[in-house]
């Protein structure tokens, strides 16, 4: 321990010596002080306590829906996509159809364009 | 066990151990019991209710950082009463501030049964004379010297508490440690 250390070490076991013999009212004070602290802390434990269960019964009571829900959102977004990838597949074939066709491009302006045009790409098709 | 009950077992212990030091600490900043007191209570409950789920290894710091602001508030609170008391101090009577010199003797006296009279007066002065001495330190500097060797933390806990750098705890400890060294040897005392 250097000088400093020492010399601080001593002062510091004199104002220990001193606090050892503090008033009974000062001490009844600070017992009092630290009581409240650690109500405060148990309040606050028990709060947090409470959210907690809380919480988890609310979720727990109402799962059966949320798994309901949970089910049907997944249906429809399913279902959302599939239609999706089934209209892009029908266009991709009649897109190829036509850029395949040797048909002059007046053709594409005639009426029975998609009745011919049907049958021709399921011919392709098979 | 349950671990809420736990914790306000170790806080409890924290706060058992560290009351009496830290009603000192407060006592050598504001200068009055009750203010004192005050401040203790403020900054236990503070760590109560905000810190109390940190380790408890942190509590020391926290604890002592909570301290130094709550004493800091309180300086703040009475600087603006004081303006309004400055206001009617011709209304209130000086003596508040007297104690009677035998409390301390006879309080002290019940803990020290084993020395002579003379020995707990001389015992109660020197006490008495550091005090005042760790009182008229710069308020840095004390809350640096008390932290590092009163309440044994290291000097990164008391740079954290303090908010500022190692280098400036060391320089504050020592030069309250010189002070204080000057000021005892030229009172004559020896430690």
């Amino acid at each position: 321990m250097n000088k400093e250390a020492e010399f601080a070490s001593k002062i510091c076991n004199q104002l220990e010596a001193g606090m050892s013999a503090l008033d009974p009212a000062v001490l009844i004070r600070l017992h009092k002080a630290r009581r409240l602290a650690l109500s405060a802390q148990t309040v606050h434990d028990l709060k947090f306590v409470g959210i907690v269960a809380a919480a988890e019964q609310k979720i727990l009571s109402h799962a059966k829906t949320l798994l309901m829900v949970l089910a049907l959102s997944v249906g429809t977004i399913g279902t959302y996509y599939w239609n999706g990838d089934e209209q892009a597949h029908e266009r991709d074939e009649i897109d190829s159809a036509l850029l395949t066709d040797e048909l002059p491009p007046t053709a594409y302006l005639d009426l029975g364009f998609q009745a011919w045009l049907k049958p021709s790409v399921d011919l392709s098709s098979q | 066990m349950n671990p809420v009950l736990n914790s306000r077992i170790d806080l409890s212990d924290f706060l058992a151990s560290i009351e009496r030091r830290a009603f000192k600490q407060a006592m050598f900043a504001v200068k009055n019991r009750e203010v004192a007191l005050d401040v203790v209570q403020d900054a236990m409950m503070k760590l109560s209710e905000k810190y109390s789920a940190r380790p408890a290894n942190e509590w020391p710091m926290l604890f002592q950082r909570i301290l130094q602001n709550t004493i800091r508030d309180s300086f703040r609170r009475s600087n603006v009463r004081s303006l309004w008391i400055s206001l009617f101090s011709s209304f209130l009577s000086d003596n508040d501030d007297e104690t009677d010199p035998l409390d301390i003797i006879s309080a002290t006296s019940e803990h020290k049964g084993l020395r002579s009279p003379q020995q707990q007066i001389e015992q109660t002065q020197l006490l008495g004379i550091i005090e005042a001495e760790i009182e008229k330190l710069p308020a840095r500097q004390r809350e640096a010297f008390l932290m590092r060797y009163l309440e044994e933390l290291n000097i990164n806990e008391t740079a954290l508490a303090m908010g500022c750098s190692e280098g400036s705890v060391k320089t504050h400890c020592s030069r309250a440690t010189h002070t204080l060294a000057v000021a005892l040897k030229a009172k004559g005392i020896a430690l």
